[in-house]
């Protein structure tokens, strides 16, 4: 899969715990866990939002393109 | 949710009670055509050659037999479609198993218009099997009532197929967060 997902580096350089995120954007932390370690085949619009909400970033830094 | 179930059970009943005519009719076909002909015309392919009354006992056997043997599958139809409201009322409308019924619903009516043509073959060897020499017949009927049959049929895959892509379309979404 080209699309990485960096999530658990931007929780770690805030120092957010996953458990706080989930709360806050309404997920379970199964749910978080598995967008972190790119399990999911897709992220919804308002998810992405929300997280870009509570951490103060751009959906960029979050999900990154790498090309095989 | 109570009126779905309430519906449920009504057509749970009626199911019951369609399966309950189709055996007793059967039995009150064969065992006493007189008092049967007073609500239907009967067996066509009986009554046409001469009526029930002229047959003899093992002929009466093997049509009352033979005769049935469409009517099974209708049953299993039937049985299907009542497991089927079960499932549906503990909410599995997109169960595999909802899936499966749909489809084996309508494979059995398939299996029941096949069935039933090569049952009215049989009868009336059946019947005609006690006539003199050269007047003995082999009929293979395919009407109209068999091809309406076959709408029921595909519909019930073409549902079963559905939910196959409703589930994997419920399953893809499961996987988006």
């Amino acid at each position: 899969m080209p699309i990485i997902v960096r999530l658990d580096v931007i929780l770690a350089e805030r120092k957010v715990k996953s458990k706080d995120l989930a709360a806050h954007i309404g997920i379970t932390e199964a749910n978080l866990s598995l967008l972190k370690s790119g399990k999911v085949k897709g992220v919804r619009f308002a998810t992405l939002a929300a997280i870009c909400n509570y951490l103060d970033c751009q959906p960029g830094d979050i999900i990154e393109y790498k090309q095989d | 949710m109570a009126d779905i179930e309430k519906k449920l059970s009504l057509l749970r009943i009626v199911i019951a009670t369609l399966m309950l005519i189709i055996v007793a009719s059967h039995i009150w076909l064969w065992a006493w055509p007189e008092s049967f002909g007073y609500f239907s015309a009967g067996n066509i392919l009986v009554e046409s050659r001469g009526g029930m009354d002229n047959l003899e006992t093992w002929q009466r056997t093997l049509g009352f037999v033979v005769n049935f043997l469409p009517k099974v599958f209708l049953l299993l139809v039937l049985i299907s479609l009542y497991r089927l409201t079960r499932l549906l009322s503990s909410g599995q409308w997109f169960d595999i198993a909802c899936e499966v019924l749909c489809q084996r619903v309508g494979r059995f009516l398939f299996a029941y218009i096949i069935a039933n043509i090569i049952q009215r073959t049989i009868l009336v060897l059946v019947i005609t099997a006690t006539y003199p020499k050269g007047e003995k017949e082999l009929a293979i009927e395919f009407g109209s009532q068999d091809v309406a049959m076959l709408m029921p049929a595909l519909l019930s895959l073409i549902i079963g197929h559905m939910i196959q892509l409703a589930r994997a379309q419920r399953d893809e979404l499961n996987e988006i967060v």
